[in-house]
């Protein structure tokens, strides 16, 4: 389980030598919460505990996270794609790599490549019934497959013609080239989309904090404020399905809704603040901010991140060849 | 010394008054000191400035000395270590071991040593859970123990806690009183606890402390402290033995108590009181969010139990959430004009049981009934209703009252339910001010809700129900966080309710609260 995990590794002395006023982390746990709703997605699946009820919350477990060395019980095992031995970090770099060639071109060919392999590798490190991945890489590529030809369709119409043209109208001309400009887009679209799931589905928000701070060396007070702040917003959430059904019960959920999502939201900063300050404090009192800082788990590179950057830059390269090889081959540059 | 204040005191920015001032106190390690004050006698603020949380001269203005070991609290690291109120915003970390592990990494404590303290706090607040438990699937008192957890892994010289058993069930109480005393017991630690149930920790601290806005008026070892200023301690609302005694119902000398526990929960009413149809029914009921729950649990209530008049009832009923069921086959059955009181063990799944009765969460399975009195005629089931309709049907005081309320003034805030039906202004202004003289918050009519304290936050709530007069109120921890004389009062409040006519369902883990009103007893 925790096979790429070693323990011998020195852990990295933060060499924070500022000293965190209050101020500080209350400003660092603002800006985390508004971090952590532009990341949250997986997490927002909620839990009603601020009323003492505990909902369900699918937490994604790998078992880096603690050393067995320890010799410390763990709740068993519970199985996880082998994408989970790969330092987070790792995949987040793996991310930028797949994305960045694919920003800078743009034709069909290496695109839908791409896509092609992408789809190869989901099914490579998801272990089980392939069916069932693949609905699974389909389901979480909605969004992707819907925003495609919505990007194509602009290009299609306005891109810059060539080639035979099919229709014309204003300053609509859908000609062959632009056509292939927009499958291009489209095949990008879900290229980027899959390459994002694939990297980053399922990371375990704890371990991408203990990987930026250890591996890339990030502050610890920056990261661990996102970290904490991330957490809050579940409870936040949990908060405002709370307030709901309390608006429910006070006679006020028939009617008037944008009344009543106004008095949520102030009610929900009430206790956003509230709650924050709190945190702040909690972290303040339990030493966080100050001086030199060890780290539990430990976060370190190994085989496994070796081979996943050779995959991707793989992944990338044979996109590449392909539309080079094909002649499809082209530049931003010369679209724009 | 370890801990010395001379003429102490703490202004924060932009207040007229001292939170605090000539403060002299001083403490040896290994000491244990219970503080006892009033709100407002700035214990808290006394209690941040020792764990060097009260921020700097932004902050507020300090004068005189105060010193952990010769030397401001702001600048020693893990000189103390701090738990407060509230645990679940004390949380930092989503997994139970990495939570506990955060204080002692930010200390520097080696990687090798912090997970072998981390194993023996987590034992030492009785927190048997896997180190990767998530810590958003904590009950209240688990998520009390993991933050004490916490503050013992840091290994400080002085341990503070503010209010540390107030979400405790009376188990979990003494469980984590155990633990602190534990922690504590080699005389190598000292202890400083801030606590409203002076009874749970005076035999077994060596001195007690009375705060008061004048300063502190009384300090020594508890049995002449509490001699000499019993009465006085209560009228604070601090609380000292002997127990508040239970208030039985005006009029009928008969108090039951019909309790089953087990797989399936029946109750059943006092003889005493009046037959009466139920209000509300719950059948094969399965409580949860979403619909993921397992089978439901048959049930056995004892052959011999007849249930008489019963209002609520539920058969086979599971709570749960997420994929894994953690409930109970359960029959309830809750009469009419009857207090019960549902008990059950922190994460027992009583706030969601509430709820489900409420009419707010739909049930997983089975159903909850309303009797024909309650029912608007043909349709039986509260979580059908409309929100106007539970209105005047089915009141909840809701754990947090933070969480319900919705206006900017106390006066707005009663009259919401009155207006959600359209009453008459007059009407209004009347009910309002009525229910504002009867729950003390008169003075208050101008006041914004969030600003009000604890106690008035708690009678506001329950005033917000009372407004539209439903025929059920149910209290989800109406006691919560209540010093020793708002507790008094609105165990009187509830009580007036019942003697009106209401069906009051309380979920309590507050035993003086049981004995006060538990004419009917459900343990889940």
């Amino acid at each position: 389980m925790t096979a790429s995990v070693e323990s011998n590794v020195n852990c990295r002395k933060n060499s924070g030598t500022r000293e965190l006023t209050r101020g500080d982390s209350r400003t660092v746990l603002l800006a985390s919460l508004v971090n952590g709703f532009l990341s949250l997605g997986r997490t927002s699946k909620l839990a009603l505990r601020s009323a003492g009820v505990t909902v369900p919350m699918s937490v994604p477990m790998s078992g880096r996270t603690v050393p067995m060395s320890a010799g410390v019980p763990m709740s068993g095992n519970v199985p996880v794609s082998r994408v989970a031995w790969v330092n987070p970090v790792t995949r987040l770099a793996g991310a930028l790599i797949l994305s960045l060639p694919l920003f800078l071109t743009l034709d069909w060919v290496s695109a839908v490549t791409v896509v092609g392999l992408e789809i190869g590798v989901w099914l490579g490190v998801h272990p089980g019934e392939r069916w069932r991945q693949v609905r699974r890489l389909a389901l979480r590529s909605i969004p992707f497959l819907i925003a495609a030809p919505l990007a194509g369709l602009s290009l299609a119409l306005y891109g810059k013609p060539a080639g035979q043209t099919f229709f014309a109208w204003g300053l609509i001309e859908i000609s062959e080239q632009s056509l292939s400009y927009a499958a291009a887009v489209a095949a990008r679209v879900v290229a980027l989309g899959m390459a994002a799931i694939i990297t980053l589905s399922d990371v375990d928000p704890t371990e991408m904090a203990d990987g930026l701070a250890q591996v890339w060396r990030l502050p610890a007070r920056f990261v661990l404020g996102t970290l904490a702040g991330v957490r809050l917003i579940s409870v936040l959430t949990a908060d405002w399905k709370t307030m709901e059904l309390a608006r429910r019960a006070r006679g006020l959920g028939d009617h008037r809704a944008i009344r009543r999502f106004a008095t949520l939201a102030f009610a929900l900063l009430v206790s956003a603040i509230r709650r924050g300050s709190t945190l702040a404090t909690a972290m303040e009192a339990r030493g966080f901010g100050e001086g030199e800082r060890t780290w539990a788990r430990p976060s370190t590179l190994g085989r496994a991140d070796l081979i996943y950057y050779l995959v991707t830059v793989m992944v990338v390269g044979v996109g590449l060849l392909v539309s080079l090889i094909t002649g499809h081959f082209r530049w931003i540059g010369d679209v724009l | 010394m370890l801990v010395e204040a001379q003429d102490w005191g703490w202004r924060h920015s932009g207040r007229r008054a001292w939170a605090i001032r000539h403060f002299n106190f001083s403490m040896s390690l290994g000491d244990r000191v219970l503080l006892l004050g009033p709100s407002g006698a700035g214990t808290s603020t006394l209690l941040a400035a020792l764990a060097g949380v009260l921020g700097g001269s932004d902050s507020g203005e300090a004068e005189g000395w105060l010193g952990i070991g010769g030397v401001d609290p702001a600048f020693v690291r893990g000189g103390s270590a701090l738990m407060m109120q509230d645990p679940q915003a004390q949380i930092v970390l989503a997994r139970v071991g990495d939570d506990v592990a955060f204080g002692c990494e930010n200390l520097g404590v080696a990687r090798e040593e912090i997970w072998g303290r981390v194993g023996a706090a987590l034992e030492a607040v009785g927190l048997g859970l896997a180190l990767d438990h998530p810590t958003n699937r904590l009950s209240g008192g688990e998520q009390q123990r993991l933050v004490l957890a916490g503050a013992l892994a840091m290994q400080a010289d002085l341990l503070i806690l503010g209010e540390p058993t107030a979400n405790l069930d009376q188990a979990g109480l003494l469980e984590v009183r155990d633990a602190v005393l534990a922690a504590v017991a080699d005389r190598t630690r000292s202890l400083i606890i801030v606590e409203h149930h002076a009874e749970i920790w005076a035999p077994h601290v060596d001195r007690v402390v009375v705060l008061t806005k004048e300063g502190i008026i009384a300090d020594g070892v508890p049995d002449e402290v509490f001699a000499a200023m019993g009465p006085d301690l209560a009228a604070m609302g601090v609380w000292v033995p002997p127990p508040i005694p239970a208030r039985p119902r005006a009029g009928s000398g008969v108090v039951g108590q019909g309790v089953v526990v087990g797989q399936g929960v029946g109750s059943d009413v006092p003889a005493g009181t009046k037959a009466s149809s139920p209000i509300l029914v719950a059948q094969g009921l399965a409580i949860g969010y979403g619909k993921t729950l397992g089978q439901g649990v048959g049930s056995d209530v004892p052959a011999g139990k007849k249930a008489s008049s019963p209002i609520l009832s539920a058969q086979g009923l599971v709570i749960g959430y997420g994929k894994t069921a953690v409930g109970w086959g359960l029959d309830l059955v809750i009469p009419g004009g009857v207090s019960t009181v549902i008990t059950g063990q922190n994460g027992a799944g009583k706030t969601t049981l509430a709820l489900t009765l409420a009419g707010l969460l739909p049930p997983v399975e089975g159903t909850v009934v309303a009797g024909d009195q309650l029912a608007p005629v043909g349709r039986p089931y509260p979580y059908t209703w409309k929100s106007r309709e539970l209105l005047t049907r089915v009141g909840m005081v809701f754990q947090s009252p933070d969480h319900q309320f919705v206006s900017a003034t106390v006066f707005d805030e009663i009259a919401v339910g009155l207006r959600a039906q359209k009453r008459g202004r007059e009407e209004t202004e009347e009910t309002v001010r009525a229910l504002m003289a009867e729950l003390g918050l008169d003075h208050l009519a101008r006041a914004n809700p969030f600003s009000l304290s604890g106690g008035e936050k708690r009678r506001l709530s329950v005033a917000t129900v009372l407004a539209s007069q439903p025929a059920v109120i149910i209290l989800d921890e109406p006691t919560f966080g209540q010093d020793r004389r708002t507790w008094a009062a609105l165990i009187e409040i509830v009580g007036r309710l019942r003697d009106r006519g209401h069906t009051i369902i309380s979920i309590t883990h507050d035993q003086g609260y049981v004995e006060a009103l538990g004419e009917n007893r459900i343990e889940l």
